[in-house]
């Protein structure tokens, strides 16, 4: 029983940091009825680029979130700009999945040069620092990464719910020809929503970095747990991304701590098929579409 | 309703052609709206009726002719622009962002408006014009019956104080209690002073609430009159009105 409830609490640290993840991923797909393959080169970006900062400059990792956020919205707004809103609006759903698959090799190759494919990852002199709570481990990398997912989740809440430009972000992706009747300006919206998408990506790099080895090729098997997440939360549902993503860290690691860490890596595509074949909209996915 | 005569024209189609892709849907419309009138577009599926208000809008671009509103030629002009300009599209599909509260989407209709107080202001005036909006403030759109959404979209496009609405069906899919409120509402519109271009398969409600009516065919305006005028027309009487129907005007 201890070592469930100890696989249940990594799960739910290590779910936080995929919501964040995916809550770009969900946006992004929300408003352009793209699906951002380079989601996950985003986040490795993100990882090298705490990387950099901590390593040449001695940044604190959680501190660089301040510095490789803004920076990868900028990217993610230009990215947009150059890449998929050049894209007919009639084929944007299938050309986009080969413009931001080749977007993500395109990274891959960049970082390939830049860094060398080689395993790294960061280390902070409080990588290793646990308490221990009735009992139970918490490490404080992990419950920091949490927190900081928390925090960004909340602000993308706020941003949608309480601005005049999350209005409109809600309004595009509900009704995007009334939201153009009313005035909203769609390619400046999905310009600045695909710019929040790689922010939210850049802010999961900083923590993934810390808690996982990386190279430039991990963005094949986050984008794969990514679309899983997504696809389990019903498409377009941030609020859908939150909650599957903490299911799919808890079994995940569940069936790590239980039965064994290779059957792991399955877990997430076994849920997936299972919750596809009794509910094909996702977790989500009738009940809070159109409620991003 | 009797015409408007010696009024000031607000809005002016002069032979436009557009369509989507190389097809032509519309093929030389002319049409025109005065100041605080209410012109009622009716014709069969297919003659281009909603292609008109998309045109006027900015929707769609017209391939040719043009669209001049309020003595400026507006052709060229972004849909934003024209909003801009006082011109309020309501589209047939429901345009309610069935997610987002009713206080939301009114809010949305005030958009393009940069003053806080202003919207908060229109919106203020919007909820005492239409009860609805304050009764159901913070229910989801999405939750509302067909004919609330409907009146909530009413109730959204007045948010600009627009000098032209555009209604597009307005009646489509409601039951008849519905019905007969959103066209209350929409003479009601009229009332205000707005200009109301309004396109309806329910043609003999749609011709009762308008000052003047036009018969779209094939693309072009085949005939024009009062709304009265074509509700007692033999002709349009068989072909909109329904075989044997009464050639007077009912009302409610």
């Amino acid at each position: 029983m201890h070592a469930l409830i100890q696989a249940i609490i990594l799960g739910i640290l290590t779910g936080g940091v995929y919501a964040l993840m995916a809550s770009g991923q969900t946006l992004i797909f929300g408003i352009m009825k793209v699906v951002n393959l380079a989601q996950g080169a985003f986040v490795v970006l993100g990882a090298y680029l705490t990387y950099t900062l901590f390593v040449q400059f001695g940044m604190d990792p959680f501190a660089s979130v301040l510095i490789t956020t803004p920076l990868m919205f900028l990217v993610g707004v230009g990215l947009q700009w150059a890449l998929i809103r050049p894209l007919h609006s009639d084929d944007v759903a299938q050309l986009s999945l080969l413009v931001t698959f080749a977007l993500a090799l395109g990274v891959e190759g960049i970082l390939s040069f830049a860094y060398s494919t080689t395993l790294t990852n960061i280390q902070p002199k409080y990588a290793n620092f646990s308490w221990t709570v009735v009992g139970y481990q918490v490490n404080l990398v992990r419950f920091c990464a949490f927190a900081l997912s928390l925090v960004v989740l909340a602000v993308l809440y706020l941003v949608l719910k309480r601005t005049k430009f999350g209005r409109a972000v809600r309004a595009t992706v509900q009704n995007p020809m009334s939201a153009q009747l009313l005035g909203v300006n769609a390619q400046r919206v999905s310009a600045l929503g695909f710019g929040l998408g790689a922010a939210t990506a850049a802010s999961a790099g900083s923590v993934f970095g810390m808690l996982n080895a990386f190279n430039p090729g991990s963005h094949y098997d986050l984008i794969s747990r990514l679309l899983t997440v997504v696809v389990l939360g019903g498409l377009g549902s941030i609020g859908g991304s939150v909650v599957a993503a903490l299911v799919m860290g808890v079994a995940s690691s569940v069936v790590s701590a239980m039965a064994s860490p290779i059957w792991s890596d399955f877990t997430f595509f076994i849920v997936l098929l299972l919750v596809l074949l009794l509910r094909p909209r996702g977790l989500f996915g009738a009940r809070t579409r159109g409620a991003l | 309703m009797a015409a408007n005569t010696d009024a000031e024209i607000l809005l002016t189609l002069t032979d436009v052609t557009a369509g989507y892709g190389a097809g032509l849907i519309l093929k030389g419309v002319d049409l025109s709206v005065n100041r605080g009138e209410s012109v009622c577009l009716i014709g069969p599926n297919g003659a281009g009726k909603s292609t008109v208000l998309k045109t006027i809008s900015g929707l769609l671009r017209p391939k040719s002719g043009t669209v001049v509103f309020a003595g400026t030629d507006i052709s060229a002009m972004t849909s934003r622009q024209r909003l801009g300009r006082g011109i309020v599209h309501v589209p047939q599909d429901r345009s309610l962002f069935p997610g987002m509260t009713v206080w939301e989407n009114v809010m949305m209709g005030g958009f393009i408006l940069s003053d806080p107080n202003l919207v908060r202001r229109r919106m203020e005036e919007v909820a005492d014009a239409f009860p609805i909006v304050a009764k159901r403030r913070s229910s989801a759109a999405g939750s509302l019956s067909g004919g609330e959404q409907k009146q909530v979209e009413l109730a959204r496009s007045l948010m600009l104080d627009p000098a032209l609405i555009l209604l597009d069906e307005p009646s489509i899919g409601l039951d008849p209690k519905s019905r007969t409120s959103v066209f209350a509402s929409i003479a009601g519109l009229a009332k205000t002073g707005r200009s109301v271009l309004l396109v309806e398969q329910n043609a003999r409600s749609g011709l009762a609430v308008a000052h003047r009516a036009a018969v779209l065919e094939a693309g072009v305006v085949a005939l024009t009159g009062s709304g009265e005028s074509l509700l007692n027309d033999p002709e349009v009487a068989r072909l909109y009105l329904g075989a044997g129907a009464s050639a007077h005007a009912p009302r409610s």
